[in-house]
């Protein structure tokens, strides 16, 4: 298999797959008694051996104070997002299929963000950045309406 | 505001504006030399520690084991799928223009198989939800590629 082929496999679709099967667990184990907390807990952990080993199988850069400043306030975005969303499902049982695509409008989010925090307004087109915002916004009424 | 109102929100609004931020982050982790599997051991240790604090502080833990056993499959599915986009970007050097909208495709993993396996579909309208998944990450992709 070339090289390119297996990188698209294991950076794009494998996560493809199992991006989605994260919810899905998720959904399961929330409907078998675990909660927001034991959820970013248990899945803190389980990141965090996935961590090692992979920084034990390649190169994983040096730790500074502010590398790992960032890594920590990062970290404390997903373990809130993430026990927002357990929180849906174990109170309100709302649907993970109408969850999923509202929650994954954050690229747009991000894009506002990096243009406002980072300055990365200077290197993008604009109007991509608005036809997609768009989009995104519609599709996210038509699912969270649904 | 009705609980799927409240669902929505705490399960979907919230999420996609603070993942957002992890995703801002993140790039300022890696800008300033954290490598992945440094940056998943960090954001794993928060997780877990901010997890642990508010699941132990809230007295009587009990330990669901099918929900746990669910939950460490999930959690494990996220930090490979991220190991999986860094080994196709360090190893491969495949862009992650290329990777990004592939990978963006997960939402509609997770709606497909929460409507058809987990029987969400007598929760929502199934045309919509998918309709409306395809149009997010249709925009996404445009967005990402500005």
């Amino acid at each position: 298999m070339k090289d390119n082929t297996k990188g698209l496999i294991i950076g794009g679709f494998m996560p493809a797959l199992m991006l989605g099967l994260f919810s899905i667990f998720q959904k399961l184990g929330a409907q078998q008694g675990v909660g927001p907390e034991l959820f970013i807990f248990i899945g803190g952990i389980t990141i965090a051996i996935v961590g090692a080993v992979l920084a034990k199988s390649m190169n994983s850069g040096k730790f500074s104070t502010r590398s790992t400043i960032w890594a920590l306030l990062s970290g404390t975005c997903w373990a809130i997002a993430t026990a927002c969303v357990s929180y849906a499902v174990f109170n309100y049982n709302t649907p993970m299929s109408k969850l999923s695509p509202v929650f994954n409008t954050n690229t747009l989010t991000t894009i506002i963000l990096g243009m406002i925090l980072l300055g990365e307004w200077r290197e993008m087109k604009i109007a991509r950045v608005l036809v997609g915002a768009i989009l995104i916004i519609a599709g996210a009424i038509l699912v969270s309406g649904s | 505001m009705s609980n799927n109102e409240m669902g929505i929100i705490i399960g979907g609004v919230a999420p996609a504006i603070i993942l957002g931020l992890f995703m801002v982050f993140q790039k300022l982790a890696t800008r300033n030399g954290a490598g992945p599997g440094q940056f998943l051991i960090i954001l794993g240790g928060i997780s877990a520690v901010i997890g642990g604090i508010l699941f132990f502080a809230k007295g009587e833990p009990n330990f669901p084991v099918t929900g746990i056993l669910w939950s460490i499959l999930s959690s494990a599915c996220w930090g490979i799928s991220m190991a999986g986009v860094a080994y196709a970007l360090f190893k491969f050097h495949i862009p992650i223009g290329k990777l990004n909208p592939i990978f963006n495709t997960n939402t509609l993993t997770s709606v497909l198989i929460g409507i058809i396996f987990l029987g969400e579909w007598s929760q929502v309208e199934v045309y919509r939800v998918i309709a409306g998944a395809i149009i997010i990450i249709t925009g996404a992709i445009i967005v990402s590629k500005a």
